[in-house]
């Protein structure tokens, strides 16, 4: 090759660089949390996120359970409409009462075929049938 | 045998040791090794080319250096069946892999993630994206640009208009 590139492997940007669908796994596999804060790292993190095919809610990552929340009704509404491998929802402790969003993850979850759901709340949505716990 | 893997080796393609047939593969820098066919096949993308019979020769194995493909055959080594005596042993040894201290380790596991992905090797691609995404885990937005070398493309305004934009993703 006439054009040599010029080496400075400290500086290279390898990750955004992988293939995407190795970057959607990579988000797929983290808490979805930090997934979405990645949109900010430049442009072509923007939607990246949006690709997830696993959601993984956890209360801990949030000081208020209000904002957790406000995080999956938003997450539930951008992510693209691709079917769910597994939904994890960790709201803290083992609550016999669920919070009042919870009906439309389980929902969301349905409708895009979820084939595993993990979660430590007793009382499930009656929508919750037939699906692997 | 301790390894499968032969350093410039013979390259006059397939050959047999015993009753088990060696495949000859090269890495993209031509380093060549011979690997057990039961081995290599932990590969889909090698399993395709023997079930159609395009094995018979050097098999090339592009944008993936001699020192990744051995840290590859080692992985093939390990799971091959018998290879160790229990799940416990074997996760033991893959946490080297899975595991990202410093940028030397990243950019060894962007290596083999490229090599899992092209060879199409499912267990050492989950392996490695497990790493990456356990490295990005609570890091903040600055530290994962600097630690990732990622330089952003937008201007001040930008980024604050998008962190408003996702603000509840930004909550603690």
């Amino acid at each position: 090759m006439s054009t040599k590139v010029i080496k400075r492997k400290k500086k290279l940007d390898r990750l955004s660089n992988l293939p995407e669908p190795i970057i959607f796994h990579i988000h797929s596999l983290t808490n979805t949390k930090y997934a979405v804060q990645t949109c900010v790292l430049s442009k072509k993190w923007r939607h990246h996120w949006t690709h997830i095919h696993i959601l993984n809610f956890d209360f801990s990552s949030f000081s208020r359970r209000a904002a957790l929340g406000k995080f999956v009704l938003r997450i539930l509404r951008h992510r693209k409409p691709f079917n769910l491998q597994r939904l994890r929802f960790h709201y803290g402790y083992s609550s016999s009462k669920p919070p009042p969003y919870i009906k439309k993850i389980f929902k969301h979850a349905i409708s895009h075929d979820v084939k595993e759901l993990e979660t430590e709340l007793y009382e499930l949505p009656p929508c919750v049938t037939g699906v692997k716990l | 045998m301790s390894t499968a893997a032969t350093a410039d080796a013979s390259s006059s393609g397939d050959t047999t040791e015993g009753s088990v047939r060696l495949l000859t593969l090269q890495s993209e820098d031509g380093e060549v090794f011979e690997v057990k066919e039961t081995i290599a096949t932990q590969s889909v993308t090698i399993k395709g080319m023997v079930d159609d019979d395009c094995a018979t020769s050097t098999i090339p194995v592009c944008n993936v250096t001699g020192r990744t493909l051995a840290m590859v055959i080692e992985w093939w080594n390990k799971h091959e069946i018998g290879a160790v005596s229990n799940e416990k042993e074997l996760k033991e040894w893959e946490s080297q892999f899975d595991t990202i201290d410093d940028k030397s380790d990243r950019d060894d596991v962007y290596d083999l993630l490229m090599a899992a992905n092209y060879l199409n090797i499912p267990t050492l691609l989950d392996c490695c994206t497990s790493a990456v995404a356990e490295a990005i885990k609570g890091k903040s937005t600055d530290e994962m640009r600097e630690f990732f070398d990622i330089k952003s493309d937008f201007d001040e305004k930008e980024e604050d208009a998008l962190r408003k934009e996702n603000q509840w993703a930004f909550e603690n």
